[in-house]
């Protein structure tokens, strides 16, 4: 009786849990198949985040970046910035339309230009790494091993053999054929790996599902 | 380790440029008649599959550039969807474009209009078929998947940046028994795709696809200008090996790439110079 009683949502926080395991329960009713449970709770999620999005898109967005440089920081020239921005919509018209092409231009030549100092830090780093490794004994590098030696050569190879994969401005046929090939392999085994981690990390996220529904809602006690 | 100025790093500024010098190049050999070679990409055949099934079954073709926010990813995206639309158009197979960012949205109603007037079908066009969902990861992720099971869809594209929600999209398209083409440079995505869908186009192989199937010269270009700067890459990674076995990892040489005052340094190990 102890049980019902504390089992049944007849408090606030036994009424938050409560609709927290039917959003869970209709969410996984997908897997059994397409209801109209299910729409309903979909249709519920999508209402609550477009209402949710408007939060941090007046808080984080237009106050951080727009209102408080303007009002607080005194940097005026930023009130241009959101009227540029609405020209987008113009897009919608046909007479005008070519002034929503601004925004657009604008955005993609930024995602471009920022590429540049992306592809800087990212791939360069990367290969200073790749520069560091012997391929032989040398009195240069007395700290290198046998193992060191067997790693720097399986990179190298992983390294050439994908990178000959992801050449496209000729035909591959032959040896080259088979390097590409050796590289998808690689690539696959690489893929496997992360593959089988995200896996566990997915499980995780299932096992606190479970545990929600277990410990939380049915207030059964799992594991110590 | 971040360059934010080309003065962090000559070597890698001089780098950079020559690979954009490259890039440049090609983009004018396309543009004046150049005929630029791309191999095809077999996920192509898969498209031409897909796109051929859903027509015989008469079920909708879904394409999702996912989260995708708009810059060059969002662009290339763009231009296999048109490629894909233009080739429903011909059989007016019903098309869903799902997206999760306002402004591709907003230029996917125009790109995938402006398909259906190229390919003489301007009456197919559909404003309703190009559906923004939420910008919340997970709730877009619900609706893609409500979507794919209402309407059963015959094949499945699905083409840009994914996060978490990609094996979600993946696994409910597996579910209907849609076919299912996917491409993506998240790199830790591709697995997902490999996993459940019937053919994965990986990493730079998206932006060759998009370049094969529109011929621009800007994206011909840009590829085999990739192409050199990747041969670049591969000559510098064995003579950089070479020469930190001959000269040790410290050397000033190894330091020139990639790290911060590493051309300096070099300078002044070696000529004796050098900015201080």
């Amino acid at each position: 009786m102890e049980w019902l009683q504390n089992f049944l949502p007849l408090t606030f926080d036994r009424a938050v849990v409560w609709i927290g395991v039917l959003c869970t329960i209709a969410i996984y009713s997908l897997l059994y198949r397409e209801n109209p449970f299910y729409r309903f709770f979909e249709h519920m999620y999508i209402g609550l985040a477009a209402g949710y999005s408007l939060g941090p898109l007046g808080v984080d967005i237009l106050y951080r970046y727009w209102i408080e440089p303007i009002w607080v920081q005194g940097y005026w020239a930023w009130a241009f910035v959101v009227p540029f921005g609405l020209y987008l919509y113009f897009i919608y018209s046909e007479r005008y339309g070519w002034v929503s092409r601004l925004v657009i231009g604008l955005l993609i030549g930024a995602s471009a230009g920022l590429f540049f100092q992306e592809f800087s830090s990212r791939y360069l780093v990367q290969l200073n790494s790749t520069l560091q490794r012997p391929l032989w004994f040398s009195a240069s590098n007395p700290d290198l091993t046998v193992g060191n030696l067997i790693q720097n050569y399986i990179f190298l190879a992983i390294l050439l053999t994908v990178m000959t994969y992801f050449t496209f401005s000729y035909q591959q046929k032959g040896t080259v054929k088979g390097i590409a090939t050796a590289g998808r392999w690689f690539l696959m085994i690489g893929l496997g790996a992360i593959f089988g981690n995200t896996v566990m990390a997915r499980m995780a996220l299932l096992i606190g599902r479970a545990y929600y529904i277990l410990s939380d809602w049915l207030l059964i006690r799992v594991g110590g | 380790m971040t360059y934010q100025h080309a003065q962090d790093n000559w070597f890698s500024a001089i780098i950079i440029g020559f690979i954009a010098l490259m890039v440049l190049l090609n983009i004018f050999r396309a543009r004046v008649g150049a005929q630029l070679f791309i191999r095809r990409i077999p996920g192509l055949d898969a498209i031409d599959e897909a796109i051929g099934r859903s027509t015989e079954m008469g079920r909708p073709v879904t394409m999702i550039p996912g989260m995708t926010s708009f810059g060059v990813v969002a662009v290339q995206s763009l231009t296999i969807f048109k490629y894909i639309t233009k080739q429903i158009a011909r059989f007016a197979t019903p098309m869903r474009l799902l997206t999760g960012d306002a402004t591709v949205f907003a230029v996917a109603q125009e790109a995938i209009a402006d398909a259906y007037n190229e390919s003489g079908r301007p009456d197919l066009y559909d404003g309703d078929s190009i559906r923004f969902l939420s910008d919340r990861q997970f709730a877009f992720a619900s609706g893609v998947a409500g979507l794919i099971q209402r309407e059963r869809v015959a094949a499945n594209f699905m083409f840009g940046e994914f996060y978490a929600e990609s094996l979600i999209f993946a696994e409910t398209g597996n579910m209907v028994g849609a076919i299912q083409v996917a491409g993506t440079i998240s790199f830790t995505q591709v697995p997902f795709f490999v996993a459940a869908c019937d053919y994965t186009i990986i990493g730079d192989e998206f932006y060759a696809t998009s370049a094969y199937l529109s011929r621009e010269p800007v994206l011909l270009g840009s590829l085999v200008g990739q192409d050199i700067a990747k041969f670049t890459f591969a000559f510098l990674a064995l003579s950089g090996a070479t020469l930190a076995t001959v000269f040790g990892v410290d050397d000033s040489i190894i330091k020139l790439l990639g790290q911060p005052g590493g051309f300096d340094a070099f300078i002044q190990e070696y000529f004796g110079g050098g900015t201080p």
